[in-house]
């Protein structure tokens, strides 16, 4: 097999992702000449065969190959999505709506992505394919990669999901806003699935701006909107700014350095600090290109200081972009902070790195989960609430090197790599993204019937639709970290890494940060069932559907709040393979 | 000046691939080693100072198009290093490609930037930054 | 043949104890997939499903084998062993010894009634009676676990059912007590669970694989060279030993409550609905003082040998009765004044504990029962009134005991088995524990305690005595009070149960204290082996 071809492999997912795309782009462009129909057709046909193709294709390979029957990644995935893609098709078909046809065709493109990808899944997983570094080292196909991709493709199926119901995409402000935001999603998760495997600093601007660039697109897709124009304008604004002091960072290291690949970068540091070649001038100089890198990413994840867009672009984008920039782009921004500490965190200065992170991870906390408790409008609430998460996920990042204090010269220096720390942000991102997805799902439900999104809106509003009242419970449940639920998983998971490398405060910060959650989340919970009573409620076309998604999110999030240890064996390889280095 | 340069010193007197290669036509070698040239401490320190020069023009202009021409001055501070530390280390292929792709993704950050910038302006919002105040709290 | 078949089936069913805390899970499936016209039927499930736990945890009274000493391996009866997250060495492991078979047959018969002192609620029935359900899960499971990660998930289990049933069907402030009651538990939870992973992490030093198992946990804490002794996280300089135990502390007195972190307690049991209020005295601050006995006097065994300790302890148990005593006497709102006096009461269990003898521990297990009994028969008798008189204002009331004399009769047990009458249940406990603290060892203080405990006796006899003079004596100071009726027979039936057992423990105390003896005396061998 030439090695062209097993390149093509590795990326087969995101292949099928830009076919996807282009089939969204041909059908639009379809609609818009109907008159030349059949050379639509063809091209339609075609693209799909092609794409079938290549799914075949890959399995061939595969089967050529010794097939073991290995660890299945979410083997239930698959099956669900073609029920919920034929479930979804019925109903807009009956519906009568046009739109229906170009969010089918990004949830079909999903499922076979997911499919490719599960094939992959299964080699790394069950370890018969040990070599994952594919395009010359450019990108690396490991567990970590494998798993974000796999959660980025389910972040992704359920946006796509939550667009065709979300109502300002419907009301014909603009007619071809649906196929340009859905264009946009495609174009960020496939940006973010690059992101997680690279291992190259070019490689990796390159898809950090790609997802951004689609993001910023998408937050400013409703036309006519003046929330929606700014929150884009703001979110470009301050995300350039980001990635110019990210490539400021990345050119020092390049410098410094000489090499663009994480590998290659960590052994000529390992070298030079092992020859004592770094001394006070140097350690400045890649403290100052650590931190410059590390800026980039922070932006995304919304760490304090550099959480200020959050709020604004939450509120300001369409729903179902701020379910992606919550559960998607964070979770994507996280894979590759992982491979960067991973990496970085124990040469030269990076114990300096990481002491100064966990001071961000608590500033984070505090700050996002303190801004949260006056907020009236439920995205804003969201946003200050993603920024807290983002401070309880750092937690692990900070966990991954024990930290040890020379108490005679008071030099710090990083000890040996922890994966737990890993593995348990990488489970609070599953979690985060199952319970973010429902959360905002239900915000969509409720805004599609109150056209509105402030809380004192949404009284009594669980007792008009109990079975989305009461997922919303659940959701808000695991976003507090109250078990049994996947939340409550991952922040017990995050807990056990930091003690494990010696943050007793950190945890006890994160944990009094968890009580005042509390009081927001549950001024939700009030607003839905303690104000208000029983009373009918007008069933709005389309909300079976919408309800029955939400409820599969909710029963994921108790069902990982049972059974985690599925998901902790998967994610202890993931930590096997990162300790390889 | 002198410490400035001391300080930035350590990037270009380490480093794996420092020996000249013999094979290059001496006009090449020359500009490899940068001798006859400007030396590439005063291209860092241009640099880090272009890069400060745009974070506050950034940070302290108001009208919206002077902070996307920030930007594109702390991207092409960027650029600098880049090409300067290609050029110190035998013209390596590396830094030279992403600096031109850090020329084309600006163009294109700035082109999204500016769709949206218009989208802004078309609902009878001005290009100052306090316009921008819808959402807050 | 179909011997056979009968040990495949048997081998197949859950054990006991598994049945008894899932029952009523499976009833609130039921419940959520009947619909919501049909509250007859939720009603009677709910009946069933609370049934089933009760009718078994009377079979473990019964079969318990009352030589056993309970609380180690091997001494556990009807124990199940399942793991559970394997990456994590969580087991499903659950069992009973003589401690909790008491309390769980206190807790099963509480939300029996509780079902049928609910069944006049007609908002929102469906709801209710599936959160009641998910509530009474909660709480067995907190009795049988011996896991303490699935012990700490039961505890947390409890919190969202009490929230909405407080916030939805309470009273006039719901909203404030329903999110108080849920901040303070869940802080107290927050802390209980920083405290339990560093304990797991501390357990698993060494070449020993780190365990939840609280039988493994409390033996590695008798042996003076274990890692939870010597090694794990200190907090800010907070040596581990100390902060584990202090955090678990606050984590399980938030749930007794003690006084500083009372204040939840009034205002839920005001404002909650009269079964829900039964529930939340009569089981749940039961939870606080058993989870201290069950783990964390187990595990802190070596703190409990420390004097300061000791002195905190017995303190707090003992400002608790006095604060809670005096409180109670200036409250002029039937219920809360019966909320106070449970805070008096359960400050007795802190001083029985403290006492660190076997009549103390005999004295603290027994109170618990007892003021599970006892004040969950006085907010049934608040509950009737309020629901002829829509108003708790003992100033307003007057005359009772002969308008409705029934009412009064079952009443009078109440009050007197909550004030300590001997022949009743409360003075069992409560001499047992102040016996208890007199012959106390442990420290120079305890008989100061005893002394002022006594004291505290004084006063609860004295508000309880004119809360009899206000609420059931006198003139009739209302004229519409003429027109009550006397008690239904839902409401006999739910109130003689309790009124029963006062007497039958208060006359007959070794039925409870024989199942208590072998595993309480166990339990201080292992806190205190010089005992």
């Amino acid at each position: 097999m030439a090695d062209y071809f097993r390149d093509l492999i590795a990326i087969g997912p995101e292949l099928i992702l830009c076919g996807t795309l282009l089939v969204v782009l041909l059908v639009d462009l379809w609609r818009a000449g109907r008159d030349r129909a059949s050379v639509w057709w063809i091209a339609l046909i075609v693209t799909f065969v092609s794409c079938l193709a290549m799914v075949q294709i890959g399995s061939l390979y595969h089967q050529a190959e010794a097939k073991v029957d290995g660890m299945a990644l979410l083997p239930e995935f698959l099956a669900l999505a073609s029920v919920y893609t034929l479930v979804t098709v019925c109903e807009s078909y009956y519906r009568g709506r046009d739109d229906w046809l170009l969010g089918t065709i990004v949830l079909i493109g999903t499922a076979l992505a997911g499919y490719r990808l599960w094939d992959l899944g299964v080699d790394v997983f069950s370890g018969l394919d040990q070599e994952t570094a594919y395009w010359g080292a450019l990108i690396e196909g490991d567990g970590l990669a494998i798993f974000l991709r796999a959660l980025g493709l389910f972040t992704l199926f359920f946006c796509a999901l939550f667009a065709i119901f979300y109502k300002p995409f419907l009301k014909g402000i603009n007619r071809n806003g649906v196929m340009e935001w859905l264009l946009c999603l495609i174009g960020a998760t496939l940006g973010g699935m690059f992101l997680v495997q690279t291992t190259n600093l070019l490689f990796l601007f390159l898809a950090l701006e790609m997802m951004s660039l689609c993001s910023y697109l998408q937050a400013g897709m409703l036309k006519g909107d003046r929330r929606s124009a700014e929150a884009g304008l703001k979110y470009v604004l301050y995300g350039s700014m980001a990635s110019a002091f990210m490539l400021f960072g990345f050119s020092l290291l390049y410098a410094f350095t000489g090499e663009l690949n994480f590998p290659a970068i960590r052994e000529i540091l390992i070298g030079l600090s092992a020859d004592g070649a770094i001394g006070d001038a140097e350690g400045l100089l890649l403290w100052v290109a650590i931190l410059g890198s590390l800026t980039g990413f922070a932006y995304k994840i919304s760490a304090v200081p550099f959480h200020f867009w959050t709020p604004d672009v939450y509120e300001g984008s369409p729903t179902p972009t701020t379910a992606f920039l919550a559960a998607g782009s964070k979770a994507f921004s996280f894979g590759i902070l992982i491979r960067f500490v991973v990496l970085l965190g124990d040469v030269g200065y990076g114990a300096r790195i990481l002491e100064l992170l966990a001071w961000v991870a608590a500033l984070t906390m505090t700050y996002g989960n303190l801004a949260a408790l006056r907020q009236s409008n439920l995205k804003r609430l969201f946003a200050y609430s993603s920024i807290a998460h983002a401070g309880y996920m750092l937690m692990g990042i900070v966990a991954l090197f024990v930290i040890t204090k020379d108490t005679t010269s008071g030099q710090l220096t990083a000890g040996s790599l922890n994966v737990d720390g890993a593995k348990a942000v990488l489970f609070y991102l599953l979690a985060y993204a199952i319970m973010n997805l429902g959360a905002f799902g239900v915000l969509i439900f409720l805004a599609n019937r109150t056209g509105s999104e402030e809380i004192a809106d949404i009284h009594g509003m669980g007792w008009k639709a109990p079975m989305v009242g009461g997922t919303m419970i659940v959701f808000l449940l695991s976003l507090t970290g109250v078990p049994p639920t996947a939340g409550f998983f991952g922040k017990y998971y995050l807990f056990v890494a930091a003690i494990q490398s010696g943050y007793g405060w950190l945890v006890v910060v994160a944990g009094l940060n968890t009580v005042i959650s509390l009081v927001y989340y549950f001024r939700i919970a009030k607003a839905l069932f303690l104000r208000g009573e029983e009373e009918a409620f007008v069933e709005i076309q389309g909300g079976k559907v919408f309800s029955l998604a939400l409820l599969f999110l909710a029963l994921l999030t108790i069902y990982f709040g049972i059974f985690a240890g599925g998901a902790t064996e998967l994610l202890q390889e993931v930590g096997t393979s990162l300790q390889s280095r | 000046m002198n410490c400035l340069s001391s300080l930035l010193s350590p990037l270009f007197s380490m480093g794996p691939a420092m020996s000249l290669s013999t094979d290059l036509p001496l006009s090449l070698q020359e500009a490899a080693s940068g001798a006859q040239h400007v030396p590439t401490e005063w291209l860092m320190i241009l640099a880090a100072l272009l890069f400060a020069l745009g974070t506050l023009g950034f940070l302290i202009r108001r009208n919206l198009i002077i902070v996307f021409m920030s930007i594109e001055l702390m991207l092409n501070a960027t650029n600098l290093t880049f090409l300067a530390a290609a050029r110190d280390r035998n013209l390596d292929p590396n830094g030279q490609v992403y600096a031109i792709i850090v020329i084309a993704l600006a163009a294109v950050e700035v082109a999204v930037g500016l769709a949206l910038l218009i989208s802004l302006f078309r609902l009878k919002v001005g290009i100052d930054v306090e316009d921008a105040q819808e959402l807050k709290g | 043949m179909l011997a056979n078949i009968l040990q495949a089936v048997q081998g197949s069913l859950p054990g006991p104890l598994s049945l008894l805390t899932f029952a009523p899970l499976l009833g609130m499936l039921v419940i959520l997939f009947l619909p919501k016209a049909k509250t007859e039927a939720i009603k009677t499930v709910a009946a069933c499903a609370t049934f089933i736990p009760l009718a078994i945890s009377i079979y473990l009274y019964w079969a318990y084998d009352r030589g056993s000493i309970g609380m180690t391996a091997g001494n556990m009866m009807w124990t199940e062993q399942v793991s559970w997250i394997k990456a994590f060495n969580v087991e499903y492991f659950v069992g009973v010894d003589g401690l909790s078979v008491p309390i769980l047959l206190l807790s099963t018969l509480l939300f029996f009634i509780a079902v049928f002192s609910s069944w006049n609620i007609n908002k929102g029935v469906k709801g209710y009676f599936a959160l009641l359900m998910l509530l009474e899960v909660g709480t067995n499971g907190c009795f049988v676990a011996l896991d303490f990660f699935l012990f700490y998930v039961f505890w947390e289990v409890m919190l969202l059912p009490m929230y909405f049933l407080i916030g939805i069907w309470g009273g006039a402030r719901r909203e404030y007590a329903a999110i108080k009651f849920f901040l303070y538990t869940f802080f107290g939870g927050v802390l209980m669970l920083i405290a339990l992973v560093a304990i797991y992490m501390a357990s698993g030093s060494g070449d020993a694989e780190p365990t939840f198992n609280l039988l493994k946990l409390a033996e590695m804490a008798k042996d003076p060279n274990s890692p939870l002794l010597l090694g794990g996280l200190d907090l800010f300089g907070w040596k581990f030993l100390s902060w584990t135990f202090w955090f678990l502390f606050i984590g399980f007195a938030v749930k007794v409550p003690i006084v500083p972190l009372h204040t939840w307690l009034p205002d839920a049991h005001v404002e909650a609905p009269t079964p829900i209020s039964v529930i939340l005295a009569g089981i749940l601050l039961k939870l606080g003082g058993y989870g201290m006995l069950r783990v964390n006097f187990q595990l802190g065994g070596s703190m409990m040998q420390e004097e300061t300790t000791i002195i905190i302890i017995g303190g707090i148990g003992v400002v608790s009765i006095l604060y809670g005593a005096f409180v109670a006497m200036a409250q002029t709102d039937f219920k809360k004044l019966v909320a106070y006096s449970s805070v008096s009461h359960m400050g007795f269990v802190l001083l029985g504990v403290a006492a660190l003898n076997k009549e103390g521990m005999n004295g603290a297990a027994v109170q618990m029962f007892t003021h599970g009994l006892s004040s969950a028969l006085m907010f049934l008798v608040v509950g009737v009134i309020y629901d002829r008189a829509h108003h708790r204002d003992m100033n307003r009331m007057g005359g009772i005991g002969l308008l409705m004399p029934r009412y009064t009769g079952w009443a009078m047990i109440g009050v007197f088995a909550s004030l300590g009458l001997p022949g009743l249940a409360g003075f069992i406990g409560e001499i047992l524990v102040l016996i208890g603290a007199f012959n106390s060892t442990a420290s120079t203080s305890m008989q100061i305690y005893a002394v002022l405990a006594a004291c505290g006796l004084v006063i609860t006899a004295g508000y309880l005595l004119w809360t009899v003079q206000r609420v059931f004596m006198g003139p009739v100071t209302d004229e519409s009070f003429k027109e009550f009726p006397d008690l239904t027979p839902r409401e006999t039936f739910t109130q003689v149960p309790f009124a029963i057992l006062c007497i039958i423990i208060g006359v007959l105390p070794f039925l409870l204290l024989n199942v208590f003896d072998g595993s309480l005396a166990h339990l201080l061998t292992l806190i205190n082996p010089a005992n």
